[in-house]
């Protein structure tokens, strides 16, 4: 066998280890039947008891979303998705409200064990405050009166639209309106849990907030629903790590965040995101259809996303910033990586409206095997976003012959005094990169996670300690071994 | 005297042309060999060959190090079982710091030899006075490797490396060159700190000037991938007065 | 915006009738080709009038005026304008109101073949392979074509004069120029082609450009300032073997400008230089598209377009690297830069790389912006004026593009046009 044959062998003995988290939990669940129509979102409303505004609001973005086409100007091959088939509700049975960790169901603490989340450890220890979400509805919170006495509201979504109607009704859909695109629309109509934070005035949270989401019904989607209010002068971070267990099918995944800052308020959201990419022929795995926007709603106002993005079989992911305030500042910080024949559309927008704006974008995308990574971006200046400035850099890591990697940038100018800089590169790693690290006696698979680690580590620095080691981890696990 | 290096009728291709041609060369313990030779004689080749790398193919003789063939060896066991490789040219890697790189190097050794992992503390003594010695800024350590240094820096750094990985036989390709005179003898330094009677080095160079501070026990002069001529540090400055025409062209 | 004109069945109606009508002295089989473009283009033109390629363009007032303007030729010759004689001992080839025209003996590399195209020639018109968002402008401009500029160089033949190739300024027509080099193995040759100014007109111009191995080009493509006019330049290249192809547009802006360049390197050690530099200023607009496909292994491109864009004027950018999966060791280089002059200026741009191996270098940036205020500020501090310190920038901001010229005339003379327009 030639070298060239050699190192094509390795590098497949190393791309093909398989998943780690692939297991299920059994729990007994209840699922609504699938399909959709105005009674299943009526029901979803229902079962939860929500205000009647709120059912309002589902019908209507459910009325808009059955008239939108599945958009399909992303460079990803998608299999058409049967939404009838689909159950749009399913929540873990023994739901008497657990008041403590103990109360936990003990195969739930297991799971958590084995993704390497110790719950109560890790809570303790971290000082994170967890709000688990268990396929769709919240069954886990702690902190809670910490973050009560600084004013702080951490919940669940259906409690905050039961307690915290008025905060809800007031911001809900102002980020990402019912229309904004096709998943979005699905989401608004049928979302069954997610996360509500509101940081008060000049409250800075005392405590990184964290939820760790697993999808785990078979053939149930996830139509998580996160809204974060920061109010004037104040600060928050929040964490969102997922893992999936393995399945055949694919399942379909779209979750909307939604973030507004108002003046001089600074909300910074960091994602892992690991769920089941599907096996090495490309079956199973999830979709990942998320809409993720903020809006720098006050003067001096800055929202920062940080994502690394390893798992799902397709991510369609475009964490954006409206930066409305003046001097506002939006960031955006995404390491990509896909394996196998994972596909990745992934990018941001950053659309300057007010005046002397910044944003930041640094992408890392890194494609193995026969996978796709595509960064798409949009930045806008608009007239009157006089004296803004815009810096872009995404570079693109490739690891085998087959793997695929695009830079779609879209860059708008409508004033002069603002500047914008945008650069892209697109390289391998070097084989003189390996023999320098080999011939100091590190081992090549050591060698190819230095190197990555190295590629994207103005990204991992971004990321809270403890999340970074996590990241690292996952880069590793899904890297080892690669050659260039 | 142990046997550090013996290479017998050494024959290499790079990219199917014959570079080398039938060298044979022993080195013991404790010796200092110094091969000059002409642009294009194959000095580098043969440091890129006993390092291990891929594009240089072994196609008759054979190298022996220590009771190893290295032919056999990939090049990573090749640098924990001691040789180390000056480059000529030393590669950047952005975003990898010379200090993480240092130690994953270090510790993929001892993990080699069986011991344990180097603590932070340790590691980082060690670090400090050695990086006195070849008089690199502690800042610099923190950058990525070889990143936006010099090139009298970046060789600096290797010699660095030399010193923390501790090699039994160190090959220094063309270390000296492109240095001013005070990096050169913050290198040579370096290198007459490594020596004693457990090392060897393998100097290769263009010039007699390094050969100045670093004095080598023989000099060989390599010419169509053999060596033509083998004397002591009287021949490097032989070489330095006539050229190479006299040997080459006799 | 897409064309979205309520008078596209109009548009559809005229340019049948035009067939009609203009078709009497044509050869059967021409006029056969006419239809059959006709028939695509009513085909593709509803998909492909919305593809990004004509976002900010102003395709849709190109086409409304399209049947506005006179078909006809008019029976004109060179006595009636002036000669530019730029370049002395040029060969000089006219385009005017329709027809290619030289007034000294023809060297046999060059053929003009008006109205007598011969069945022969039929190829010229096809538009296999060729890239689908040059489709609606080729298609139109088979259906208008009457003339066509063929060059053939021989074998091992290096054309030593320069050959300058002059549209001559028109009134309120409607022309589609077709030019065709095809250079043979191992020659050579050196293009000026200029479009000086018009008013009212559209031109629709179109150059095929296919270079035998070991071959080499160098090709400017100049368009003076237009007034109410849109202009379309599509140009398509194949590269083989050891080529080397250099090509440089300059655009000063018509009420519409667009280009539309397909390279194709389809042989190893191929190498492709495009350069644009676009100064739109009042009201106009410069839009550039650029496509480069990295057929071969080891084949190289290199793409800098440059904007200067003043008063109202919008400009665009929108470039495409492909590198195909099974191509090794390519190169890609591409850069777009622009200069904001004026706060009711726009531009916008799109850099794309689609890479489908690993064995490739492939690197793009972009910027906008206004003049450097530190720069501004520095050369202020020693002694210039406001105005001359920012005319510096500019210039320095297109030299850096125009210093890339070899010929030094070429040079000498595109500084000059630039200087001028920069004045008025």
């Amino acid at each position: 066998m030639s070298d060239i044959d050699n190192k094509n062998k390795e590098i497949n003995e190393f791309l093909n280890k398989s998943y780690e988290y692939g297991f299920t939990t059994e729990i007994e669940s209840e699922t609504i039947p699938p399909g959709l129509d105005e009674e299943v979102v009526t029901l979803i409303s229902k079962m939860k008891n929500e205000p009647e505004f709120l059912l309002k609001w589902r019908l209507k973005a459910f009325n808009h979303w059955k008239k939108m086409p599945q958009p399909d100007w992303a460079k990803l091959s998608i299999d058409p998705i049967d939404y009838q088939a689909i159950s749009y509700f399913s929540k873990p049975k023994n739901d008497d409200g657990p008041k403590s960790l103990e109360e936990v169901d003990p195969k739930l603490l297991e799971t958590y064990e084995k993704l390497g989340i110790p719950l109560h450890e890790r809570a303790k220890l971290a000082g994170v405050a967890v709000d688990a979400v268990f396929d769709s509805v919240s069954v886990v919170t702690t902190f809670k009166d910490k973050l009560a006495e600084a004013g702080v509201i951490f919940c669940s979504f259906s409690e905050a639209a039961i307690d915290h109607p008025e905060l809800i009704e007031k911001y809900l859909g102002t980020v990402v309106p019912v229309k904004d695109n096709y998943f979005a629309a699905l989401n608004s109509a049928v979302f069954s849990d997610g996360t509500f934070v509101y940081i008060p005035k000049g409250v800075r949270c005392p405590m990184e907030l964290s939820t760790y989401f697993r999808i785990n019904e078979a053939k149930t989607g996830q139509f998580e629903r996160t809204l974060i209010v920061a109010e004037e002068g104040s600060y928050v971070s929040y964490l969102e790590g997922c893992t999936a267990p393995m399945r055949d099918e694919n399942q379909l995944h779209a979750a909307v965040v939604e973030l507004v800052a108002h003046k001089d308020a600074e909300i910074k959201y960091s994602t892992v995101q690991n769920w089941y990419p599907g096996d090495e022929d490309g079956k199973g795995g999830i979709y990942n259809f998320v809409t993720k926007r903020g809006d720098c709603k006050g003067e001096n106002s800055k929202i920062s996303w940080t994502q690394i993005e390893t798992g799902s079989a397709i991510t369609w992911k475009y964490p954006s910033c409206i930066l409305r305030g003046d001097n506002s500042t939006g960031e955006f910080h995404s390491i990509a990586l896909t394996n196998n024949l994972q596909q990745a559309d992934t990018g941001t927008k950053m659309i300057h409206l007010g005046k002397d704006t910044k944003s930041k974008i640094i992408s890392k995308g890194i494609s193995a095997k026969s996978s796709q990574n595509t960064y798409r971006g949009q930045v806008t200046m608009s007239k009157g976003a006089k004296n803004s400035r815009n810096f872009t850099q995404c570079d693109s890591l490739l690891i085998g012959s087959n793997a695929g990697a695009h830079t779609f940038p879209s860059i708008d100018v409508m004033n002069s005094s603002s500047i914008l800089e945008h650069e892209a590169t697109t390289s391998k790693i070097a084989d003189e990169q390996l023999f320098y690290c080999m011939q100091r006696g590190i081992s090549e698979e050591d060698a190819i996670g230095l190197i990555v680690s190295g590629f994207c580590k103005e990204v991992l620095n971004e990321l809270p300690m403890e999340f970074a080691v996590e990241a690292r981890a996952l880069l590793q696990v899904n890297l080892e071994g690669a050659i260039g | 005297m142990a046997k550090i290096l013996s290479i017998k009728d050494l024959h290499v291709d790079v990219a199917s042309t014959p570079i080398i041609n039938g060298l044979n060369l022993e080195i013991e313990s404790g010796e200092t060999h110094a091969i000059m030779g002409p642009n294009g004689s194959g000095k580098s080749t043969l440091a890129k060959t006993i390092a291990g790398h891929p594009d240089y193919k072994i196609k008759s003789g054979e190298i022996t190090y220590m009771d190893h063939d290295l032919n056999d060896l990939p090049i990573e066991e090749r640098s924990n079982l001691g040789v180390f490789l000056g480059f000529q040219y030393p590669i950047e890697i952005p975003g990898l710091s010379n200090t993480a790189f240092l130690k994953a190097a270090i510790n993929a050794k001892r993990k080699y030899n069986g011991l344990e992992e180097l603590s932070a503390s340790d590691f980082l003594i060690d670090l400090k006075e050695k990086s006195k010695m070849v008089e690199i800024e502690q800042k610099f350590l923190s950058r990525g490797v070889n990143e936006g240094f010099s090139g009298g820096e970046k060789k600096r750094n290797e010699i660095l490396q030399m010193l923390m990985l501790e090699p039994t036989l160190s090959i220094l390709d063309e270390t000296d060159s492109g240095l001013d005179i005070d990096s050169m003898k913050v290198v040579a330094s370096g290198v007459n700190a490594f020596r004693n009677e457990n090392t060897s080095s393998l100097i290769i160079t263009h010039y007699e000037r390094l050969l100045n501070y670093i004095t080598p026990d023989y000099v060989h002069v390599f010419h169509n991938g053999v060596i033509i001529k083998t004397g002591d540090i009287q021949l490097a400055k032989d070489l330095e007065k006539r050229g190479y025409e006299w040997l080459t062209n006799p | 915006m897409a064309y979205q004109s309520l008078n596209q069945e109009n548009h559809m109606n005229g340019i049948q009738n035009f067939i009609k009508n203009d078709g009497h002295d044509l050869p059967d089989w021409m006029t056969h080709e006419r239809e059959s473009a006709f028939k695509e283009y009513k085909k593709v033109y509803p998909k492909l009038s919305r593809t990004a390629t004509w976002r900010n363009t102003k395709l849709d007032s190109m086409l409304d005026a399209f049947l506005e303007k006179d078909f006809k030729n008019l029976n004109s010759s060179h006595k009636d304008f002036d000669i530019n004689t730029a370049f002395e001992d040029s060969i000089r080839i006219y385009f005017h109101a329709g027809m290619f025209f030289c007034d000294e003996k023809i060297p046999e590399y060059i053929k003009i073949l008006n109205h007598q195209y011969s069945e022969k020639n039929r190829s010229i018109f096809s538009i296999d392979n060729k890239s689908k968002r040059q489709a609606i402008p080729l298609l139109l401009n088979n259906i208008v074509s009457r003339d066509a500029l063929l060059i053939d160089t021989a074998m091992n033949q290096h054309v030593q004069r320069l050959l300058h190739i002059i549209h001559v300024p028109n009134q309120n027509i409607n022309v589609a120029p077709r030019i065709n080099i095809n250079l043979a193995e191992n020659s050579s040759i050196k293009i000026v082609e200029e479009q000086l100014q018009l008013n009212d007109s559209i031109i629709n111009h179109c150059i095929d450009i296919n270079c035998a191995k070991d071959s080499s080009l160098d090709y400017y493509k100049i368009n003076h300032p237009q007034n109410n006019s849109h202009l379309i330049n599509n140009l398509n290249l194949n590269q083989d073997s050891n080529t080397d192809v250099k090509i440089f547009n300059l655009d000063l802006g018509a009420d519409s400008a667009c280009s539309l360049n397909h390279l194709k390197l389809n042989g190893e050690d191929s190498h492709v230089s495009c350069s644009t530099l676009f100064m739109p200023s009042a009201k106009r607009s410069s839009h550039h598209n650029v496509m480069i496909d990295h057929l071969s292994d080891k084949s190289f491109s290199s793409v800098n377009f440059r904007g200067v864009i003043n008063d109202h004027a919008t400009g665009s950018f929108f470039g495409k690297v492909r590198v195909a999966k099974e191509r090794r060791k390519t190169s890609a280089f591409m850069q777009n830069k622009n200069l904001l002059l004026s706060d009711h200026s726009k531009i916008s741009t799109v850099p794309i790389l689609e890479i489908y191996n690993d064995d490739t270098e492939c690197s793009h940036s972009a910027t906008s912006g206004s003049l450097d205020k530190e720069k501004l500020f520095y050369l202020k501090t020693r002694g210039i004026n406001e105005y001359d310190a920012k005319d510096f920038l500019i210039k320095s901001f297109i030299d850096e593009l125009t210093s890339q010229i070899k010929s030094i005339r070429i040079k000498e003379y595109i500084d000059e046009l630039i200087l001028s327009n920069h004045e008025t």
